[in-house]
């Protein structure tokens, strides 16, 4: 009997920890015990682990996942009893090693052998919900199955993880076994999460929608006088629908809610798959949408607007409700967030991100609030973005009070002049000796500043 | 005292109970140790009757911090419906047997009253289809036996009024003993930190030794089965918040630990036995590391000789460090120095009613007088190895040199006698004895490196002494004849006697400077 600790940094995380609940079920059917926590504890370090499992995600969190297993290397008999894995391991595995010292399991635990002599595959056990119970962190949804039924995918998006996490598409388990191994375990769960990267692409995708059926999940479907949901989590390829239109009646079988899918980048093709895809959902009766929106890869701010009033032009058109989910694009190879594509501005990303704070990072379906948040026209959209922080998120207690004052200075500068005072406004956040720096810019932007920073000073909100 | 309606019934007061529970034991976690006893006792007893396969026993702790509760839970025999109140109930009228039972005297059971609002016992019995249930309000009884009470209370009516029993029709087949300290108060505090409770029963429970992490537990697996000694142990798991049924080892796990002030670091090379051809029936056994032995352990929960009986821990480290103090005062810092066990097996020396230590018997004053000789041997190897080391390199190889220098001058102005030669090569040999001492200390390696010089040149001029026969007064001027020269020799054999080392150097220079043939040195 093993005593093990199973450790997910603190970082921001929606969804438990799979990987970790499956290496729980795979633990306790040795007969070994198992903690898990979230971040650094100290009691837990203070006691002796024969292993210790460390999560990875984003690769922008690798800094602290590095600092979580330095934290806990003192607690294992030689740091190879340390286990690293997961979606940040597998990208970047040698920024760990480098950083750390702990074994790195890259890919996915879908082999024999992984966590030792004969382990079985642990992709393919059922996860440990149990152990949830012993953290004080809320993972959403509670009541939830979560299923992978296929894993990789059929394109090679150039800004997608997927081709280089699961490099092979194909079929995994059934929708069944799966979720009568939960039900048998842990009793019956309420809703069903689907975390496939592109479910859509498998061959036979109409009987797998019906096995979905089949355990409850039928269009209208209650469980307990609750209404049940399905959903796929990961977001549906709009182009398969519009191929295969069938498969919008298909998905209308089951309680699917909403519907996600990705509108990433802005070619005329892909909007007109997306605009015929949501159209035939719509006509099956879908009313909820999300869409997710990659920014800052090889888009521009005026595909990204375009795209926002796409969105507000269907919502009008079709009496449905897309909320965009736009995403920031962080390359592959970078453990910080910042990263600018060549097409935006430092300022830009702020400003949305600064616009997405007041709604959790949705944009509204209601039009109005898409012209509110992001202005009438392009331009507009550009002079949102470009006001300081605290004018765009408290928009309506600032209208009078400065913002109409830069506005009109800001509209003065000529376009190169606005161009060099948003490069000015990335360098000085970045700076590090700020009041210095600030003042030590050209008299002509002077007024300008001050909105930024009041005096001189480095204005946090 | 009220008045006693028959005086031929002595009777007892409740306070005496506290004498019994809480004035009995040092640590509120003792309390747990005498639970997990009980329990381990439950669980010999049900793998006796074959109710539980060797090793299938299981003691579970789980603590609630916020509700301030604390349940131990075994899955030995339980207790009969119809034993109950005997069992639980009264007091002292345990029906263990002494040679056989870990716990036996009954009483440890009810320590928790002084921590807890309620103490509750829950039972069931093998092949009975009822659970029972025993409270005690410790409020209330804490408050009856209190010394300050006015009007002494019978203990009987005392504890007979505030406890509680109840069964219940099961159709759950089980056996079992629960034992929950509901509303732990702040007396009983490290009840609820699981840390501490860890700490401690993992040196005082009679659990396993980790195999998984301590690389030397196989060695000692082995060398038991080789002996044919058994040793007791029980599966004890904690679970609290995040922990969810942590398993309690011993806490040897490490080849490397760090000294008290973290200036050196203890290496466990190997284990050693003693006695080494010790079986079942020797009166004790036991293991320690093999270490450079460099200081106090720094770890306080593997530093020192611990004693165990029936592998329950008896008195932490301190018994073994009176015994070291006994062979003699200044060793007893000597048993932190190394990390062991020693288990008494004689079924004659029993655990006393504090259980921090033995009994007074024949048997275990045989095995105290082992042990102080055992204790003896320790400290002065520890000793030893601590002189070498906290010399300083340049004084180590230097008073070599030194020896070895004033041996190669003796040699060449030539030894006074055998006497003489037998006193050089003493020293000698203490000043190799030093340097392989020194060796077996933690050196670096280039310090390593100088010790081994000095021995080697050390030896060499041991063995040049060795081979020489002939002293000082053979090299006298062959212009003297035989009688003359027995006399100079005899002369300058007298000296060596009388004289201080100084002085006898400088006669037997001048004599010898006077009657010698002139010596080779002064020919270049």
């Amino acid at each position: 009997m093993r005593n093990i600790l199973l450790v997910e940094p603190d970082y921001r995380s929606k969804f438990p920890p799979l990987g970790l609940l499956k290496i729980a079920t795979y633990h306790k059917g040795r007969g070994d015990s198992v903690s898990f926590v979230r971040g650094k504890d100290e009691l837990l370090r203070s006691l002796h682990w024969h292993r210790i499992y460390v999560a990875s995600l984003f690769t922008w969190e690798l800094p602290r996942t590095v600092k979580t297993i330095k934290y806990y290397a003192s607690s294992v008999a030689s740091p190879e009893h340390i286990i690293v894995g997961g979606v940040g391991a597998t990208l970047l595995p040698d920024y760990i090693r480098k950083n750390a010292s702990c074994s790195v399991i890259e890919g996915p635990l879908d082999k024999r052998g992984l966590l030792g002599a004969n382990s079985p595959p642990i992709a393919e056990m059922v996860p440990d919900y149990g152990i949830l119970d012993t953290v004080e962190y809320d993972y959403q949804p509670r009541d939830a199955y979560f299923l992978r039924i296929t894993k990789g995918c059929i394109r090679s998006c150039k800004f997608c993880a997927v081709p280089k996490l699961e490099s092979e598409f194909g079929y995994l388990t059934q929708v069944e076994k799966q979720v009568k191994g939960v039900n048998r375990l842990y009793g019956e769960r309420q809703n069903l999460v689907v975390l496939d990267n592109n479910i859509l692409a498998i061959d036979g995708i109409e009987e797998r929608i019906a096995d979905i059926r089949k355990m409850g999940f039928e269009c209208g479907a209650k469980r307990n006088g609750r209404g049940r949901y399905v959903d796929f989590n990961q977001g549906l390829d709009a182009r398969l629908i519009s191929e295969k239109p069938d498969l919008a009646r298909h998905l209308a079988s089951i309680c699917l809610s909403p519907v996600r899918l990705a509108f990433d980048f802005a070619s005329a093709k892909m909007e007109k798959s997306y605009r015929k895809a949501i159209e035939l959902l719509a006509g099956q009766g879908f009313h909820e949408f999300t869409n997710y929106m990659l920014f800052n890869f090889n888009d521009s701010p005026k595909d990204f607007y375009h795209r926002l009033f796409v969105n507000a032009d269907l919502n009008r058109n079709l009496g449905v409700r897309i909320s965009g989910f736009p995403m920031r694009f962080v390359p592959m190879s970078s453990v910080k967030r910042g990263f600018v594509s060549d097409k935006w501005r430092w300022r830009y990303l702020r400003g949305i991100q600064c616009v997405l704070l007041a709604t959790h990072g949705l944009v509204s379906p209601n039009p109005d609030f898409i012209r509110a948040a992001f202005g009438d026209n392009y331009e507009e959209f550009l002079e949102i973005l470009s006001m300081p922080d605290r004018y765009i998120i408290h928009r309506e207690h600032h209208r009078n009070d400065g913002a109409r004052s830069w506005t009109r200075s800001f509209r003065k500068l000529s376009d190169s002049g606005k161009a060099e005072f948003l490069d000015a406004l990335e360098v000085l956040n970045r700076s590090r000796n700020k009041p210095t720096d600030i003042a030590a810019q050209p008299r002509r932007y002077k007024s300008l500043f001050e909105h930024y920073y009041p005096d001189g000073r480095v204005f946090r909100e | 005292m009220p008045e006693n309606p028959d005086s031929r019934i002595p009777r007892i007061g409740a306070f005496v109970l506290e004498t019994l529970t809480t004035g009995m034991y040092t640590n509120p976690l003792d309390t747990l140790r005498e639970y997990v006893q009980n329990s381990f006792d439950a669980i010999r007893d049900a793998e006796r009757d074959n109710l539980l396969s060797s090793g299938a026993g299981r003691i579970e702790i789980s603590v609630d911090k916020e509700a301030r509760n604390l349940t131990l839970r075994d899955n030995g025999t339980g207790i009969p419906v119809d034993d109950v109140h005997s069992r639980l109930v009264s007091i002292g009228m345990s029906s263990k047997s002494i040679q056989t039972d870990a716990g036996f005297r009954g009483i440890g059971r009810l320590a928790g009253i002084a921590y807890c609002k309620k103490l509750v016992f829950n039972t069931q019995a093998n092949g009975e289809t009822d659970t029972s249930s025993v409270t005690f309000d410790c409020d209330e009884l804490r408050q009856a036996m209190s010394p300050r009470m006015k009007h002494v209370k019978e203990l009987s009516d005392v504890i007979g009024s505030h406890a509680t029993v109840t069964t219940e029709k099961t159709r759950k087949k089980d056996h079992f003993l629960e034992v929950r300290m509901e509303g732990i108060n702040e007396a009983g505090q490290p009840f609820l930190e699981w840390k501490q409770i860890n700490t401690y029963l993992c040196q005082a429970a009679p659990v396993g030794l980790d195999t998984q992490s301590f690389q030397h537990a196989g060695t000692i697996h082995q060398w038991l089965k080789d002996h044919n000694i058994s040793v007791p142990m029980v599966s004890i798991t904690i679970s609290a918040g995040s922990l969810s049924g942590y398993q309690v080892y011993k806490p040897y796990l490490k080849l490397t630990y760090t000294t008290i002030q973290e200036k050196h670091k203890i290496h466990v090379k190997g284990i050693r036995f003693f006695p080494e051809d010790a079986d079942p029936h020797s009166p004790f056994w036991g293991w320690y590391a093999d270490t450079n032995c460099p200081g106090t352990f720094g770890d306080d929960t593997v530093g020192g000789f611990r004693l165990r009986k029936a592998n329950i821990g008896i008195g932490m480290a301190d018994r073994m460090t009176e015994i070291f103090a006994e062979a003699a005062e200044s060793y007893a810092r000597f048993n932190k120095y190394f990390m062991g066990e020693i288990h008494i097996q004689d079924p004659n020396v029993i655990p006393n009613a504090r259980r921090d230590g033995f009994e007074d018997s024949s048997e275990w004053a045989a095995i105290r007088k082992s042990l102080i000789e055992f204790a003896h041997e320790r400290s002065r190897e520890a000793y030893q190895l601590s002189q070498a080391r906290n010399l300083d390199i340049d004084r180590l190889v230097g008073a070599a040199e030194r020896e070895r220098e004033a041996a190669e001058k003796k040699t060449l102005t030539g030894l006074a006698s055998k006497e003489e030669k037998g006193k050089v090569l003493e020293k000698i040999d203490r000043q190799i004895g030093k340097l392989e001492a020194a060796k077996r200390a933690d050196r670096k390696d280039d310090e390593r490196k100088e010790i081994d010089r000095a021995q080697r040149e050390l030896q060499k001029t041991r063995h040049a002494v060795e081979s020489e026969t002939t002293f000082a007064a053979q090299n006298l001027n062959p212009s003297l004849d035989k009688k003359q020269r027995k006399i100079i020799s005899e002369i300058i054999g007298i000296l060596y006697h009388v004289l201080d080392e100084g002085p006898f150097g400088k006669a037997r220079d001048a004599i010898l400077a006077k009657y010698q043939i002139p010596d080779k040195e002064d020919e270049r």
